[in-house]
């Protein structure tokens, strides 16, 4: 099922070269099937969505899961001083979430 | 986790006034000390943090002491101990639990949580109308057993019988589900002659938690609308109490009626009123929401609460609520006349940790001490106060369009829920936030932090992005006043008759109707605008006119929006004025204002305008003088160029004078940036940025009658390409052409008709 909903976002567009997108550019105008895929990864409600929390301004970034509304968030293994980096850390983990994919570096 | 809060009375002061600060500090002591904020943002990409010690009597060491806030709204009658000698009690009232399966949620009460004592109709554990009843030893509880339904109405009551020795509680709802067994009633035997009653007060939708520090604690919060509340001393059977829930009730109750309360007396204000003729008024305690619909409401007889009050006899009241702290003040400084009119913070530091608690000094009344005034968005700061964006739906990424990240004070304030909402985000029972007060800490008005919304590489959003303008202003050596959206909305156009031009920050959103009307005449009556930021002039608020410091809104009808009010509940309860957007207030839209108006969001990346043909005209000319580049602002610090965020478009049809030009166009702008809701109607595929022409900002110029103009950026990143490369680039060029010729007294002449 869960291939089947990433066929339906990528459409036949090479997961390969959409991660590589990805990767060169976490933010900003992706192409449609790449936006498309994001999306969908992006929709977690915020209990279990995956965030970052600032640990010192402009510099440092800690990988966090929120537990929802009132609740503390959890801290998570992953630091990281480039948000592209943590934005690259977070896709990866939500590919294998979402769709069972390891990705590597 | 954050160890240091605090706040102030006010946001504005004069010289000459007195301002007192509140803390909490969780260390053994902390230094204090006032600065001037010229530049706020920390990023490496900004120009230094520019934060200027100005010497007061503030400065120095305290000790630091816990204060904490007692959120949860309620409403409070003072009665002492006068049913004590009551053979029996009888509580009840029109119910719309809104979290019935909270657990226990005093509706109405007399009871002593640290005693133990009292009597209280309440929302029982198991979700269903109860009884609590005791002596301070013995203790009897009853429930009707079925639970309510959330968000359906109910009559509940409850009866303690002295004399008899029994309880019983009843649950009717309005509406009859086929399938849904809610209606029911109870009755056990309890010690007779209870001795319950004590100087505890008599509490909607709480119970007594005591007194701490002046202020009354509420417990066993309750979440919903309470209507047409009733007590009698007497134990009243269900035809009895029936009999009492309208607005008149028959003589041989009226003996017993100890109290009946018209929620819909001072809907504005904060008294409830006996009407039982026992004159047992009181008042409400942290602002719960008023002017909502009663169980009574039709949708046949008008929608104000004024055209029926009767229909709008509840108040809906939330467990975080919160609106006057209270803290006790540690310290206050006395405005010296010779302090600078200008942005201030107090600087508050302890063991690494910083807090800031920023305020404004602004000029003597009458007396502007610069002839540009720089227009503090107080009204929108409030309507962020303590936002919860990052914390509470999902969905935010999908807007932002990027991975969240959330701030230390973000972090606090989701679990830190007591210290209240914005204007953005839901009640713990999913109802919409309806007032702010800014007599709380308000994490987010200070300098050096960081948001959500605002896009890299310096994630700024409203105050903090706006000291980008001031930090602009004083590299150019140009003076100002500063003035805040409080004191335009109580002393409207004289605050800025006597300025030549009023400069805007980045998202001035919040506008009351005195406000806007200041505005709009001061740009009729030969005075200059420069509106530097967009989705301005956007949401109508209403101030209340008895108690400080606190707005509302009722985001009526359409537009984006973080909630919709219920129908019938789109009337201000400060003033009973409609709310909504701006735009559907009879000509008076932003475009009217300001020839732009609202037009899309999206917070991934900015983009950049392209000169229009408006910049040719001659009247324009002086706008781009110097400026020969086609591309303006494909650069700045928030989203890497001058416009995105909040986009404004020119619109004739929607307002923007027909003579004004658009001098520069964007373009390009990405897909997150989306075309407002309130410009749709089917909804459709293309509504994006990157295929929706809708999708973009005008940069207009107009003149005004008798010599006045007004300048409009729409876009809330473009002030944030104003220090880019050291201030010296296209958009701070062209802005300071703009700012250069508005401070110039020649008039501006209107083209001819």
């Amino acid at each position: 099922m869960a291939r089947q909903d990433l066929e339906r976002l990528i459409q036949g567009k090479d997961l390969d070269a959409l991660v590589a997108e990805f990767r060169a550019k976490p933010t900003g105008q992706h192409s449609a099937a790449l936006q498309r895929l994001v999306n969908h990864i992006r929709s977690e409600s915020m209990d279990g969505k995956l965030a970052l929390l600032c640990t010192k301004p402009h510099e440092e970034w800690r990988l966090v899961r929120m537990n929802g509304r009132a609740k503390p968030m959890t801290l998570l293994d992953g630091i990281f001083h480039n948000l592209n980096d943590a934005e690259w850390a977070i896709f990866k983990l939500r590919m294998k979430r979402h769709f069972d994919i390891d990705l590597a570096d | 986790m954050l160890k240091i809060t605090g706040y102030a009375d006010r946001v504005s002061v004069m010289p000459g006034q007195t301002i007192r600060f509140m803390v909490n500090c969780e260390y053994p002591q902390y230094e204090a000390g006032v600065v001037r904020v010229v530049q706020g943002d920390s990023a490496p990409e900004a120009p230094p943090v520019k934060l200027v010690p100005v010497p007061s009597t503030v400065d120095g060491r305290y000790p630091g002491r816990k204060q904490v806030i007692h959120a949860g709204s309620f409403a409070r009658i003072d009665c002492g101990d006068r049913f004590a000698a009551s053979p029996g009690f009888s509580m009840q009232a029109m119910v719309m639990p809104t979290t019935p399966k909270k657990g226990r949620q005093a509706i109405i009460s007399k009871w002593d949580e640290a005693a133990g004592k009292g009597i209280a109709l309440v929302v029982a554990e198991d979700g269903s109308a109860g009884i609590e009843v005791s002596d301070g030893n013995h203790k009897v509880t009853l429930s009707v057993g079925k639970p309510m339904l959330a968000k359906h109405w109910y009559l509940v009551a409850a009866t303690y019988d002295g004399a008899a020795g029994k309880v019983a509680v009843h649950q009717k709802p309005q509406h009859d589900f086929p399938t849904i067994d809610d209606s029911g009633s109870a009755e056990a035997n309890a010690p007779a002659g209870l001795a319950w009653d004590s100087a505890a007060p008599l509490l909607f939708a709480a119970s007594w938690g005591g007194e701490d520090a002046g202020r009354t604690v509420g417990r066993a919060l309750y979440n919903g609308k309470i209507d047409r509340p009733r007590v009698s001393t007497a134990a009243l059977t269900l035809a009895e109490i029936e009999a009492l829930r309208g607005d008149g009730w028959p003589e041989r109750l009226a003996g017993t009626l100890a109290g009946a309360w018209d929620f819909a007396d001072d809907i504005p204000g904060v008294t409830v009123r006996d009407i039982s003729g026992r004159r047992l008024d009181g008042v409400v305690v942290n602002m719960p929401t008023r002017g909502v619909t009663g169980h009574n409401f039709t949708g046949e007889d008008g929608m104000c609460w004024k055209d029926r009050p009767d229909q709008w006899s509840a108040i809906h009241f939330h467990d975080d609520d919160v609106y006057d702290a209270g803290w006790q003040a540690d310290f206050s400084l006395t405005v010296p006349e010779t302090m600078k009119s200008g942005i201030y913070a107090v600087r508050i530091h302890a063991e690494g940790e910083e807090q800031f608690v920023t305020f404004v000094v602004r000029p003597a009344r009458g007396k502007p001490t610069s002839k540009l005034a720089f227009l503090f968005p107080l009204a929108t700061y409030m309507a962020y106060a303590n936002e919860h964006f990052g914390t509470n739906d999902g969905l935010v990424e999908l807007h932002l369009n990027r991975a969240l990240v959330l701030h230390p004070h973000q972090q606090f304030l989701n679990e830190h829920r007591e210290y209240g909402h914005s204007l953005y985000d839901l009640h713990s029972d999913g109802s919409g936030v309806y007032y702010s007060s800014r007599l709380r800490p308000v994490l987010n008005l200070r300098p050096k932090v960081e948001a959500n919304h605002g896009a890299g590489p310096s994630h700024l959003w409203l105050f903090n992005a706006d000291t980008h303008i001031t930090s602009w202003l004083e590299h150019f050596d140009q003076d100002y006043d500063v003035i805040t959206d409080e004191d335009l909305h109580e002393e409207g156009f004289s605050l800025l008759s006597g300025y030549r031009t009023v400069m805007t920050a980045t998202h001035p959103e919040y506008y009351s109707r005195e406000m806007y009307d200041a505005v709009r005449r001061f740009t009729h009556s030969g005075g200059r605008l420069i509106y530097l930021g967009g989705n301005g002039f956007y949401w109508r608020i209403a101030y209340n006119r008895t108690q400080p410091g606190i707005i509302e809104v009722r985001r009526s009808e359409g537009g984006s929006r973080a909630w919709e009010p219920p129908t019938g509940e789109y009337y201000h309860s400060f003033t009973g004025e409609y709310g909504g957007m701006w735009r559907r207030q009879g000509g008076r839209s932003p475009n009217h204002l300001v020839g732009v108006g609202f037009t899309a969001q999206g917070f991934d990346v900015s983009s950049y305008y392209r000169r229009a043909p408006g910049a040719d005209d001659p009247r324009a000319a002086f706008i781009l003088d110097g400026v020969d580049d086609e591309i303006l602002g494909d650069f700045g610090l928030t989203g890497g160029g001058a416009s995105g965020m909040e986009l404004d478009r020119h619109d004739v049809s929607l307002g923007s004078p027909p003579h004004s030009l658009v001098v520069a166009r964007s373009e390009r702008q990405t897909e997150a940036h989306v075309h407002v809701v309130e410009d749709l109607l089917f909804n459709h595929m293309g509504t994006t940025g990157d295929v929706n022409d809708k999708v973009h900002a005008d940069l207009v110029f107009f003149e005004t009658p008798n010599g006045g103009a007004v300048f409009s950026v729409g876009s809330i990143a473009y002030s944030g390409a104003l220090p880019w490369n050291n201030y010296d680039n296209n958009i701070s060029r062209l802005t300071l052409n703009v700012l250069r010729r508005f401070m110039d007294p020649a008039p501006f002449p209107l083209p001819q008709a």
